[in-house]
């Protein structure tokens, strides 16, 4: 068999096998979540936690997400999200950023919460 | 015909779209008292006060409306399909006298696809054995036709959010048993391949909400009253102070088959006010069974409540002039 035609077999196993498995990979159902959402419910009827092993879906910092109910969760979260913001965030005096925090709590709207900052600032120096 | 009728179908199923307060009882209504802090509060009351908050009732009028380009999107995608989008705006009137017997008006125009430019006025009546009203503007008719009210279990413009999860389902259709009180420990729910991503009519897609991680929760267990029904049961994780529930796991012979997460904002972040003025900021639902994902988005800068729109707005009249 000439080394082209094996060639050209394989590009087409290759691609054949990659987009099997792109193809899997979108229709997947994020395993990771689904286990973080049963652990969730159990503690309903166990009273404990157990926590699924690295799950992007439980919110701890060693995972990269964040506790967002305490302030200091929400300035990691602000200056990841928007460093420019952060930047007049952090000179703020403490009431505006635990305002700015419970906003961002009660909302969730990123926009409103950067949009304070200036304001607060403003208002920090008048 | 049968082309037609599909499309008439359609219209009536995604006029639910960001499905507001349609169907309710006598005792639920806009005069739905928020419980005491000393209230000793068992599940059903916890049942309708999130069936108030689902509703709306806290808000005279809430828009869902056009802001430039940016619009509200229904995302439907199945197991190996490519995203379907449906753009829509809603608006939803709560405001009628006590003696009127209209309880709310509900109008929705879709603004993408193949309904494009079509229009649907819903009323509820506060009469509970009148059945709601279905009038629908057809663009390519130029002319409004009548339909009959859906069933709770019929998919939701396709989607996997059924007319009972949106807004049929009523508390007396279930019993409920409170669970006990727990955190959330989860991120609600979001299409991984579309998080944060630019997305035409919202901007962007928001990326999965932690902002509840820690809030205690109720869990309450509804197991429905109807039999050989798609579910047996589902849990729901309900907010203690403001009643939305983020999250809602459904079971069928004691098996997790599909869930929903919602997302919710507070209106009034400085703390006044009716807890329960809150309004959805995304919908994720996911079907174990099928692999199928939905998405609704309401990004906060569409939305608008209290507004001085007259209740002639809420008319055919309007209907008749939406742009072909």
């Amino acid at each position: 068999m000439p080394a082209a035609t094996i060639r050209m077999r394989a590009a087409h196993l290759y691609y054949l096998l990659f987009g099997a498995f792109q193809c899997g990979t979108v229709s997947a159902i994020d395993p990771g979540y689904i286990e973080a959402v049963e652990a969730d419910v159990a503690e309903f009827a166990s009273n404990e936690f157990h926590p699924p092993v690295s799950s992007g879906w439980m919110g701890n910092v060693e995972d990269g997400s964040v506790h967002l109910m305490d302030l200091n969760g929400f300035s990691e979260y602000l200056q990841e999200k928007s460093p420019g913001s952060f930047i007049f965030y952090k000179n703020l005096p403490g009431n505006f950023k635990e305002r700015l925090h419970r906003d961002y709590l009660a909302t969730g709207d990123i926009d409103r919460v950067k949009k304070d900052i200036f304001k607060y600032t403003r208002e920090s120096k008048d | 015909m049968k082309r037609m009728d599909l499309f008439l179908k359609n219209s009536v199923y995604l006029c639910f779209f960001l499905g507001y307060a349609l169907k309710s009882q006598a005792d639920i209504g806009r005069n739905l008292v928020y419980p005491s802090h000393d209230m000793e509060i068992d599940a059903v009351e916890v049942a309708k006060q999130v069936y108030f908050a689902n509703h709306f009732y806290a808000f005279d009028n809430f828009s869902i409306k056009r802001r430039g380009s940016t619009l509200s999107v229904l995302i439907n995608k199945s197991a190996n399909g490519s995203p379907i989008t449906t753009a829509v705006e809603r608006h939803l009137n709560n405001n009628y006298e006590e003696d009127d017997a209209i309880r709310s008006r509900d109008l929705a125009i879709f603004h993408s696809g193949n309904l494009r430019g079509t229009g649907m006025l819903i009323t509820e009546y506060k009469d509970d054995r009148k059945s709601h009203d279905y009038m629908v503007w057809l663009p390519r008719v130029r002319k409004i036709r009548r339909f009959a009210q859906p069933r709770q279990k019929d998919a939701w413009g396709g989607s996997v959010f059924t007319f009972g999860d949106v807004t049929l389902r009523k508390p007396d259709d279930e019993t409920h048993v409170l669970l006990g009180k727990k955190k959330m420990r989860t991120c609600l729910g979001m299409m991984n391949e579309l998080e944060g991503k630019m997305f035409r009519y919202t901007e962007r897609i928001p990326e999965r909400s932690c902002r509840h991680l820690g809030r205690v929760v109720y869990g309450l267990k509804s197991t429905t009253k109807s039999k050989n029904w798609w579910y047996d049961y589902r849990i729901s994780y309900v907010d203690t102070e403001s009643f939305a529930d983020y999250r809602t796991l459904y079971y069928k012979n004691d098996r997790l088959i599909k869930i929903i997460d919602r997302d919710w904002g507070l209106v009034n972040a400085e703390g006044e006010g009716d807890p329960r003025a809150l309004f959805w900021k995304y919908w994720y639902g996911i079907d174990l069974r099928t692999g199928q994902q939905s998405l609704a988005v309401i990004l906060r800068k569409v939305v608008d409540m209290n507004s001085d729109r007259k209740n002639s707005f809420w008319t055919e009249r309007t209907l008749r002039k939406i742009k072909r």
